[in-house]
C-alpha cells in the first residue's frame, strides 16, 4: 500500500485549488474586461453621434436660413457663406455635404469615406440612416438625414475616438484592477487551501489514529507496531554509518492466565483488567525513557519496543515490568493477583527482521510462562523444544480439520485377575513430519489455544464412535476420556455429549468422563454443577491423579464421582516405599469409607499389582497390563479376552494374535 | 497563534522589494494615467502590505498558509 504524507496531499490540493482560482480569475477579468471594454465604447459612440446630430441640426437650421435670404430658384453658395458654415463644425467632422434640389453642396470632402458602399445607397435611395465604418485605421460616423418639407437632404461624416479612449481606459484601469483581482485570487487560494488542508489533515489524522491505535486501551496496535518497525528499518538502512551501533530490545509480554479471568469474570472486567495493565505499561515505559513503544499486539499480548538498548538496561527494564505487573489491581471491589510473562530478543543478535524478532521474544515468553520465570532473555540454543511448540501451535487447526489426532486405548483391568473392565482413551498426534506426539507434547499448547472446546468435543465424539462400534462387534467397554478444566467452562458441552450418545445410541454408562481438576483453575461449585448434569446423562465420573497437584479431600467429599484414580507417583514407589504405600492405603480406606471405586495408575510390574490387590484396590492400569493401543490392536486384545475367558495380561508385549 | 518567524527567502524579499518600488512609483507618479483614486489607493495598500513583508521577512498569508521559502533546517 503506497501511503500518500500529509504534505504530498496539501501540496496536491493547495496548487489544485491555486489553478483553479487562477483559472478563474483569467476567465471572470476576461469577461469583466470585454463587458467593460464594451459598455465604455457604446457610451463614447452614443455621445459621439449625439454631438454629431447636434451639429448637423445646427448646420441645417443655418443653410436653411441661407436659403430663405437667397430666395433664388437655385441655390449657389458663395465663399463667405462656405466659411461662416464651415466655422460651426468640428475639426473632427471630415465630410459635411448638402443637397438642395438634388443640387449637390460639398462643404467639405475627404477621401475616406469616398468609396463608402452605404454613404452611397444612402444617397442614391434619400433615406435618412446613419452607422459606423472603418477605414485605414479610422473610425468614422456618418449621418445622411432627408428633410421632405425642404427637399433637403445633409451628410456629416465625422471621426470618432471613442474606442481609443476606451481601449486607453481599458489598459490603463482594468489592467491594474485584474492585477489586483490576480493577488487577491492568490491569497484566498493559499488561505483557502491552507483551511481545507488543515481539516483534511485533522480528519486523516484522526483515521490514522484509529487504524494503529486498538480502541481498547488506547495503545498503538499491531498495524502501528509494522508501520514503525517498517520505518525504522527503512532509516536503518539509509544511514549504514550508524548501522553497527544501533541496539534495541523487543520485549513480548503476556498476561498469565488471562482466560481463567476472562471465563470467569466475564468479558467486561477482563476489558478492565488488560485497560489497567496497560495504561501500567505505557506509565512505567514513559517513563524509563520517553521512545520506548508499547503496542497491544493482540488479545493479552503487548510488545514492548525499546531503542537504544543493550542486555544489561534490557533485563532492567524487564525486572521493572514484571514487578510493576505483579502488583495487585482492584477491579469491582476485587483485588487482582495478575502477573505477566515477559519474553526479551535483542537486535540484531536475535533476529534482523521483525518476523524474527517477535518469534524469539515469543519463545522467551513461553519458556518464562512455562518455568514461572517472570522473563526471559532469547537464548538461541535453549529453545529448539519451544521453537517445535510454537510452531505446533500454528499447525493445530489444520491438525484436528484433517483429522491428526487419533485415539489410542489403555485397558482398566480388575484387579487381582486382570480382566478388562475399561478402556482410558489417550490422544496422540499423528503429525505428518514429527511422527506420533504424545499429549504431554501438544496438550498445554492446546489448552492456550482457542481450540480447546473443539478439540474435546472431537475426542469425545471419536470416543464414543468407537464405543459404537465396539458395541456393533458386541464388545462392551466403557471408555475414559480426559477433560480439560477449562471444557468446565463450555456451556454446551453436556448437551453435546448427551447429543453424540443418543445419535450413536451409545448408552451413557458407557462414556466415563476423567479429571484432572485444578483448583486454581475453576470454582468447585462449576466443577459440581457440570458433574451433577453429566451424572443426569448417566456418564460415568472419575477424578485423574488424585494425591497431586492442588487436589484436596473438599473435592473427593464435595464432588460425586465414581472413580478414584491414585496417581503414578504413589504406585512406582510403593513396593520400596513404606510412604508411598501409607498414602495409599490410607487413600483405599478413604474411598472405602466413601463408596467410590479406586484405580491406580502406573503399574508397571507384577509386584505393585499383587500388592494394590492385596491392599484392596478395586481396578488397576499400566504398562504391567498393556501400553496405549491403536484401536485395532486394542479389538484385537478384547476379542482375545472374549474368546480365552478371563485372559490376564500380563507383560508390556502384546502377545495376542 | 501566529508567531512571527521569518518565513521568506532573500530572493522573495528582492523579488517583493522589486514589486513594491514598482507599485509605489506607479501609483504616485503615474496618478493621472490610473485616473480613479480608489485604485491608486488599492495599489498603494498592496505596496504597503509588500513592503512590510520586505522589512519583516514575514509574510501573513504564507504564514496562514503555511508556507515558507526559508530553507528548511
Amino acid at each position: 500500500m503506497k501511503e500518500m504524507t500529509n504534505v504530498d496531499l496539501a501540496a496536491g490540493l493547495r496548487s489544485r485549488l491555486l489553478y483553479t482560482s487562477i483559472g478563474l480569475a483569467i476567465v471572470v477579468s476576461i469577461i469583466f474586461i470585454s463587458v467593460a471594454f464594451n459598455l465604455s465604447t457604446d457610451l463614447g459612440e452614443s455621445l459621439e453621434a449625439e454631438h454629431s446630430h447636434y451639429q448637423r441640426d445646427q448646420l441645417k437650421n443655418h443653410i436653411k436660413n441661407l436659403v430663405s435670404k437667397n430666395k433664388k430658384s437655385s441655390f449657389i453658395l458663395n465663399e463667405n457663406d462656405k466659411t461662416a458654415l464651415l466655422t460651426i463644425l468640428d475639426e473632427d467632422i471630415i465630410g459635411a455635404e448638402f443637397w438642395f434640389d438634388l443640387q449637390r453642396t460639398q462643404l467639405k470632402k475627404h477621401a475616406l469615406y469616398a468609396q463608402n458602399n452605404e454613404i452611397s445607397q444612402a444617397i442614391k435611395t434619400n433615406e435618412s440612416s446613419e452607422g459606423f465604418f472603418e477605414k485605414e485605421d479610422v473610425r468614422l460616423f456618418w449621418s445622411y438625414q432627408y428633410y421632405p418639407t425642404d427637399n433637403f437632404s445633409l451628410l456629416i461624416v465625422r471621426k470618432t475616438y471613442a474606442l481609443d479612449q476606451a481601449i486607453s481606459y481599458v489598459v490603463n484601469r482594468l489592467s491594474i484592477t485584474a492585477f489586483l483581482t490576480f493577488w487577491l485570487t492568490i491569497w484566498f487560494a493559499l488561505f483557502f487551501s491552507a483551511l481545507v488542508t488543515k481539516r483534511f489533515e485533522e480528519s486523516n489524522d484522526r483515521l490514522k489514529y484509529l487504524a494503529t491505535h486498538d480502541v481498547l486501551t488506547g495503545l498503538p496496535n499491531r498495524t502501528f507496531l509494522y508501520q514503525y518497525a517498517l520505518a525504522f528499518f527503512h532509516a536503518l538502512n539509509i544511514k549504514v554509518s550508524t548501522k553497527k551501533q544501533t541496539k534495541f530490545a523487543l520485549y513480548i509480554i503476556d498476561l498469565d492466565k488471562f482466560k481463567d479471568i476472562n471465563d470467569t469474570m466475564g468479558h467486561l472486567v477482563g476489558d478492565e483488567l488488560l485497560k489497567a495493565i496497560s495504561a501500567r505499561l505505557n506509565k512505567l515505559c514513559k517513563e524509563y525513557d520517553k521512545n520506548v513503544q508499547v503496542i497491544r499486539y493482540g488479545g493479552d499480548e503487548f510488545v514492548v519496543w525499546s531503542e537504544k538498548t543493550n542486555e544489561e538496561q534490557g533485563r532492567e527494564l524487564a525486572e521493572k515490568i514484571v514487578a510493576t505487573c505483579r502488583k495487585p489491581i482492584e477491579l469491582n471491589h476485587y483485588q487482582f493477583e495478575t502477573s505477566v510473562s515477559v519474553g526479551v530478543a535483542f537486535y540484531p543478535q536475535d533476529g534482523v527482521k521483525l518476523d524474527e524478532l517477535i518469534k524469539n521474544a515469543d519463545i522467551a515468553m513461553y519458556q518464562a510462562k512455562k518455568h514461572r520465570l517472570g522473563f526471559q532473555i532469547f537464548q538461541r540454543d535453549l529453545f529448539t523444544q519451544s521453537e517445535q511448540s510454537i510452531s505446533l501451535r500454528g499447525q493445530l487447526n489444520a491438525a484436528l480439520q484433517q483429522k491428526e489426532f487419533v485415539l489410542f486405548y489403555q485397558p482398566k483391568v480388575k484387579l487381582p485377575h486382570g480382566n478388562i473392565v475399561g478402556v482410558e482413551a489417550l490422544v496422540r498426534w499423528k503429525h505428518p513430519k514429527e511422527g506420533l506426539l504424545t499429549p504431554n507434547v501438544f496438550i498445554d499448547i492446546v489448552e492456550q489455544s482457542m481450540f480447546v472446546h473443539e478439540f474435546t468435543r472431537y475426542i469425545i465424539h471419536q470416543a464414543i464412535f468407537q464405543c459404537r462400534t465396539w458395541l456393533n462387534n458386541n464388545i462392551k467397554l466403557r471408555i475414559a476420556v480426559n477433560i480439560s478444566p477449562y471444557n468446565l467452562m463450555d456451556p454446551e458441552l453436556v448437551t453435546y455429549i448427551d447429543q453424540q450418545l443418543k445419535e450413536h445410541d451409545v448408552p451413557a454408562e458407557y462414556l466415563e468422563i476423567e479429571l484432572t481438576e485444578n483448583a486454581s483453575m475453576v470454582s468447585i461449585e462449576k466443577t459440581q454443577e457440570v458433574f451433577q448434569q453429566l451424572r443426569g446423562l448417566g456418564v460415568k465420573l472419575s477424578i485423574d491423579d488424585f494425591g497431586t497437584g492442588m487436589s484436596s479431600l473438599a473435592y473427593v467429599k464435595q464432588l460425586n464421582v465414581d472413580y478414584i484414580k491414585i496417581d503414578r507417583s504413589f504406585v512406582t514407589d510403593m513396593v520400596n516405599d513404606k510412604r508411598d504405600e501409607a498414602v495409599i492405603i490410607s487413600m483405599l480406606v478413604l474411598c472405602q469409607k466413601l463408596n467410590k471405586l479406586t484405580i491406580a495408575e502406573g503399574v508397571e510390574t507384577a509386584e505393585q499389582a499383587e500388592k494394590l490387590a492385596i491392599l484392596g484396590c478395586d481396578y488397576a492400569q499400566g504398562y504391567y497390563f498393556s501400553k496405549p493401543l491403536p484401536c485395532d490392536e486394542m479389538t484385537k486384545l478384547i476379542e482375545h479376552q472374549e474368546v480365552g475367558k478371563s485372559v490376564v495380561i500380563s507383560q508390556n508385549t502384546i502377545a495376542v494374535k | 497563534m501566529f508567531t512571527i518567524k521569518k518565513n521568506l527567502c532573500a530572493l522573495d524579499r528582492v523579488v517583493r522589494c522589486v514589486i513594491t518600488i514598482t507599485l509605489f512609483l506607479y501609483a504616485f507618479l503615474a496618478a493621472e494615467q490610473i485616473g480613479d483614486a480608489f485604485l491608486q489607493i488599492a495599489i498603494i495598500v498592496f505596496a504597503t502590505i509588500n513592503l512590510v513583508s520586505v522589512l519583516t521577512g514575514w509574510c501573513v498569508v504564507y504564514r496562514m498558509a503555511n508556507i515558507s521559502t526559508c530553507k528548511v533546517k
